[in-house]
């Protein structure tokens, strides 16, 4: 008995017998001169004309939008039965470029887990690397108002600073303001030029120190945090790792999809033509 | 934008599915939250508009008449009568009286639908007394509140506007009455209570202040019995008022409002939106200044696609934070040979491409297409000359037509085109926006509407303040800009909780008196007239001075203003011979032709706005200023002079097509890098910035990153430019740029001025300044007046540049700051004051780009007198307005 259930045989007729069964319950009526137009689809019109118009159809309206699908299922049916689609360079076009995003969805891409994305953070470090900031104070000397003491008046406000004077009240008044939070070298140069953005980076945290020379006077600066340029965190980025691994991944579906496709083709290539003179 | 287009189109039947699953499973909802509208007893509502929060009675009758249009809005109640034509999202009610079919019972409601009310919304067990306490009157200009307990509170707005701004905290009013177009302001999260009637006359605000609080800072409740709301009253708070009868009269409420029973005409009821995003580190009440441009075309322009140009969305918004394009003339590959980079990233940007042939473009540029092949498309891609004159000449028409070979007869297929467009635009905003504390970069969604009407230029920018975006307007459905402001209306500001958004004209000096002409189409009456000057207002706070295509400042020898003319007006000048429209309307701006308008300049339109005031009582122009670039290269922020790569793809992407004429707009050598705009905002957020931009605190610049400060009052110090504290003193006793002075105090008003010079880079040193000026424009019987004032700075400092070298030399101010007070001030006339700051001269870009040809390669553009070769580079300041009371 076993035996004869472990018949290649046996298994064929089997599942041909099943499949057959299962054709005749599934399958539509052949005939094709039926067009049915559902609940469903009339919804859809209404809510199409809804969407386009802001308000439904009425009845009129509805009675052509029926007639109209009708009729472009007519000359729909007739056109595929004449076989007008092959050949046609558009219709070719379509419906590669529809297997092609039938690739990309082929696996519903579940969502990343955290162990997803920190290895693709991994593998794009560079790209998500964060920049480095700086949150920084100064106490502002204006050449415009001091054009011959400003470096006095810098080296008594430095010390009035050390004795742990409240900065708020001390300098000149500087137009963009009196302290930058977590500002890059990039965001800090175009406040106080270049030269002294670039000071800035070097310069000690926690401490007032300076006076720093910009085109607009003399700065006493103190750094209260830094944070170096440095790789992200996972949660840093999460929304942009999320976006682009999702990127890749359908990229990866795709392209893994269309080998598997190819695979299933005997593909025989011919010898190329020979060059043609171009015609001058 | 091609990978956008498919999926849309292969899931889209999925996602309907989805909808619907979703529209199916809701049910009432029963918490107070899903509301923007509760009654405890009954509702009746006639022409009521709502967003998405749904319309709920505990226990009683809604009633829908006359017009109902709520199409995300679930309606609750005991019973329902809804009219046949009403929209909603499916009535919940034990007896439905009547209804239509697009809106149905969809099921039965809870009863009640929430237990306790008064303790649901927030309603305090003990009621906070008010007796005995002093009353609070503003009759005019702004007074601060701290919290405490009050009498009755009256914000009255007689003649000048008046505003109570509360600081946050718990506030107790015997009663509140907000007079027309008075304001009561939350600068933070406030409990406000009210033991009798709150009542907001027409115009009037109850709503958090602009930029400072979010959009439920203010809550808000009432003991009393009665809560009015006049014609365009706008009350954006949480009401919880389960004891009054709430009565809204074609006003606005954008929060949740809890009433006894509710009856409302012609309302707008949305609820406040605010898009997710981290706090910004950087954030300062004194405003931090960001540099931006709201003017960028990129390859979905019909007209940039044509000139080869291939930058997408997102390239462009990459450029301007940094990374580099490529630009045509293409390769074989079609990769564009030239890379651009800026030197230094922008703060903000805004992708602003032509909205009309978003899915032209897209159909004639995409093999496959249905209509690719179409003849209309094979025009398009043919030469450029054609394709883009064939394209643009609907838009110069009065009665335009889309291509039906194109779009089909019913434009179908270019509104499908389209729409998958738009969300290619969406998304790379999207991307752009730096949501992380960071606060790296903003980008805004938008698009350029392009009415060219009788060949005039009419252009208008839309900026969006967040995700929050309907489909783009263009002229082939509203040839008017009052039918732009009614389709936005309609579409988002009255249509889409948290949508909104700035309509910015742009090249007036191509408008033959056409973009700011005084008109009031349909307006039958002066109140009409003021109905529509207080829309333009609303919708059109600012105006872009300067770009690509000339200056729009001000001109000299235009009729009708009076005053010395002004050197500095001869700059980037449309060269076409001058012939003066005098008081009425030309044509043929769009090509450089036609006559010049004195409404064609900015500064005479601000008079025009001040002389409309004294008539109407509002001011229909009183404009903000930006500069931009209106690049079509994707380009933003590439105003660099020395380093100029032209702005419309092949169409000038040699020296010597730049220096010549385009094929299209005369103008070549005339035209230039454009400018930038200055924002002074809290932190670089949308809606911080955004916000800045309603409010006006602005500024453009021709192109360098020069910094203006500028503050109106009656009282500044006069040593305010030592004081260490000089900016939070400015805000304390003066309003900034883009406001409207509060009364006089003082014989004449005073400024701030302060303005420093662009810092540079390590490549290029910033050019330092040469002077700071003040341009007061007043009118009075003998007619409209201008005068400029130097303020700051030496217009003699003999700095110079060498043309053949473009080596500047001799002195300059790296920073220049003043207080000014105005010497002929008359406090009976209408006033305004914008700051005009200028660089030492530099040479311009067509001058160091014909000092890099052999001299034999210059065209005779090099050589023409006409053209200058230098420039001082320059900002403007939004102005001040001075506004006598009455």
């Amino acid at each position: 008995m076993s035996r004869f259930l472990g018949e290649p045989l046996v298994h064929f007729v089997v599942l041909g017998a099943a499949l057959f069964a299962l054709h005749r319950a599934v399958a539509p009526p052949a005939a094709t001169n039926v067009i049915v137009v559902t609940t469903a689809l009339q919804r859809g019109f209404q809510q199409e004309h809804a969407r386009r118009h802001g308000r439904a159809p009425t009845a009129e309206e509805q009675r052509a939008l029926v007639d109209r699908y009708v009729e472009t299922e007519v000359m729909l049916r007739e056109a595929l039965a004449l076989g007008l689609d092959r050949g046609d360079i558009i219709v070719r076009r379509r419906l590669v470029q529809k297997m092609e995003f039938l690739n990309q969805d082929r696996e519903p891409l579940p969502a990343p887990t955290d162990a997803d994305l920190a290895a693709f953070l991994a593998r794009h470090a560079e790209r998500y690397r964060l920049a480095g900031r700086t949150t920084v104070a100064h106490v502002f000397v204006s050449a415009r108002l001091h054009p011959d003491d400003a470096e006095t008046i810098a080296e008594e406000l430095r010390a009035r600073l050390a004795a742990g004077e409240d900065p708020a009240s001390l300098g000149d008044p500087f137009l963009r303001g009196r302290e930058f939070r977590e500002a890059t070298e990039g965001e800090l140069g175009g406040v106080f030029g270049p030269e002294l953005a670039r000071r800035l980076q070097g310069a000690p945290v926690g401490v007032w120190v300076g006076p720093y020379r910009s085109s607009f006077g003399l700065h006493l600066v103190r750094i209260a945090e830094r944070s170096g340029g440095r790789p992200a965190t996972v949660d840093e980025v999460r929304r942009e790792l999320g976006r682009d691994w999702e990127e890749e991944r359908r990229r990866d579906v795709a392209g893994a999809a269309l080998r598997a496709l190819r695979a299933r083709y005997d593909v025989r290539i011919d010898p190329p033509p020979a060059q043609e003179a171009p015609a001058s | 934008m091609h990978r956008f287009r498919c999926p849309l189109l292969v899931s889209s039947p999925l996602f309907v599915l989805t909808a619907l699953v979703v529209s199916a499973a809701a049910a009432p909802s029963p918490s107070l939250d899903a509301y923007a509208l509760f009654a405890l007893e009954t509702m009746h509502v006639r022409n009521l508009r709502a967003g998405d929060g749904d319309l709920g009675v505990n226990q009683g009758a809604f009633t829908a008449r006359g017009s109902f249009a709520a199409p995300t809005a679930q309606v609750v109640a005991t019973s329902a009568d809804v009219v046949a034509s009403g929209i909603c999202n499916g009535i919940y009610a034990t007896s439905v009286g009547s209804s239509g079919p697009g809106c149905q019972a969809a099921g039965a409601a809870p009863q009640p639908i929430v237990a306790d009310v008064p303790t649901a919304c927030g309603y305090p067990a003990d009621f906070p007394v008010c007796d005995a306490a002093a009353p609070v009157v503003v009759r005019a200009g702004r007074r601060v509140l701290p919290p405490g307990i009050y009498g009755d509170v009256v914000v009255k707005s007689s003649g000048a506007p008046a505003t109570l701004e509360l600081t946050g905290g718990s506030y107790v009013f015997c009663r509140l009455r907000i007079g027309r177009h008075g304001e009561v302001r939350f600068r933070g999260a406030s409990q406000l209570h009210v033991a009798g009637a709150l009542k907001l006359g027409v115009g009037a605000a109850l709503a958090p202040a602009d930029g400072m609080a979010p959009p439920l800072a203010g809550r808000v409740y009432v003991q009393g019995t009665s809560v009015t709301l006049d014609r365009e009253a706008r009350l954006a708070a949480a009401l919880c008022a389960p004891a009054a009868k709430l009565k809204a009269n074609r006003s606005r409420l954008e929060g949740t409002a809890v009433a006894r029973e509710v009856r409302a005409a012609g309302a707008t009821v949305l609820r406040p939106y605010e898009e997710p995003r981290a706090a910004c580190a950087d954030h300062n009440p004194l405003r931090n200044l960001y540099f931006g441009d709201l003017h960028v075309h990129t390859a979905l322009s019909f007209d940039a696609q044509a000139f080869d140009v291939r930058t997408t969305p997102a390239e462009a918004y990459g450029f301007a934070r940094g990374a580099s394009v490529a630009l045509p003339p293409l390769d074989v590959n079609g990769v564009g040979t030239r890379t651009v980079q800026l030197e230094r990233p922008l703060d903000f940007a805004a992708v602003t491409d032509h909205s009309e042939f978003l899915g032209e473009v897209e159909e004639c540029t995409t093999p496959g297409a249905p209509n690719y092949d179409a003849p209309s498309c094979q025009t398009y891609r043919g030469e450029t000359f054609n394709a883009v004159r064939y394209l643009a000449l609907p838009l110069a028409a009065l009665e335009p037509h889309r291509f039906t070979d194109i779009c089909g007869p019913t434009g179908e297929e270019c509104a499908l085109q389209g729409a998958q467009v738009w969300q290619s635009v969406q998304q790379a905003a999207d991307q752009a926006y730096d949501r992380t504390s960071a606060c790296g970069f903003t980008s805004f969604v938008g698009y350029e509407y392009t009415s060219a009407r009788g060949t005039s230029t009419r252009h208008r920018n839309v900026i969006f303040r967040n995700d929050r975006v309907p489909y783009p307007t263009t002229y082939f459905e509203e040839q008017s800009p009052q039918g732009l402001w009614s389709q936005l209306d309609a579409g988002c500001r009255d249509a889409v909780n948290g949508c909104d958004v700035l309509v910015i004209p742009h090249n007036p000096n191509e408008s033959n008196g056409n973009m700011f002409a005084l008109e009031y189409p349909g307006a039958r009456s002066v109140a009409a007239e003021r109905a529509q000057a207080a829309t333009r207002s609303a919708m059109e706070p600012l105006v872009e001075i300067y770009q690509h295509k000339g200056d729009s400042e001000c001109m000299n020898g235009l009729s009708g203003v009076i005053g010395a003319s002004d050197e500095q007006c001869e700059f980037e000048k449309d060269p076409r011979a001058f012939q003066d429209c005098g008081d009425g309307t030309g044509g043929g701006g769009v090509s450089r032709f036609g006559c010049f308008s004195r409404l064609d300049f900015v500064r005479n339109v601000l008079l025009a706005g001040l002389a409309e005031e004294q008539r109407l009582g509002v001011n229909p122009y009183r404009l903000g200023i930006i500069a931009g670039t209106d690049t079509h290269n994707g380009t933003p922020g590439a105003v660099e002079e020395a380093t100029f790569q032209g702005h419309r793809g092949t169409d000038d992407d040699t020296p010597a097509t730049q220096l010549g004429n385009g094929v299209l707009t005369p103008g070549g050598i005339q035209f230039s890098p454009g400018g930038i705009v200055g924002v002074w905002a809290e932190e670089n957020s949308r809606p911080g910035i955004f916000d800045a931009l309603r409010r006006r605190e602005v500024f453009g610049t021709s192109g360098p990153r020069i910094a203006v400060r500028f503050f109106g009052g009656w009282n500044l110090p006069a040593g305010l430019c030592a004081e260490p504290d000089m900016i939070a003193d400015a805000y304390a006793v003066g309003v900034p740029m883009g406001s409207v002075m509060d009364p006089p105090t003082a014989a004449a008003p005073s400024f701030l001025i302060a303005a420093s010079g662009d810092p540079g880079t390590l490549a290029r040193p910033g050019t330092p300044l040469q002077r700071v000026q003040v341009v007061k424009g007043w009118i009075d019987d003998a007619g409209w007046h201008q005068e400029v004032f130097d303020v700051a700075g030496d217009a003699d400092n003999g700095a110079t540049v060498d043309t053949d070298t473009c080596v500047a030399s001799g002195p300059g101010a790296a920073d220049l700051c003043a207080v000014w007070t105005d010497p002929s001030f008359d406090a009976a006339r209408r006033a305004f004051y914008y700051v005009r700051v200028l660089e030492n001269p530099t040479c311009r870009w067509s001058t160091v780009t014909c000092n890099a040809l052999a001299p034999v390669d210059r065209p005779p553009a090099c050589a023409d007198p006409a053209v200058a070769k230098t420039v001082q580079e320059r900002a403007w300041s939004s102005p001040i307005w001075y506004r006598p009371g009455v």
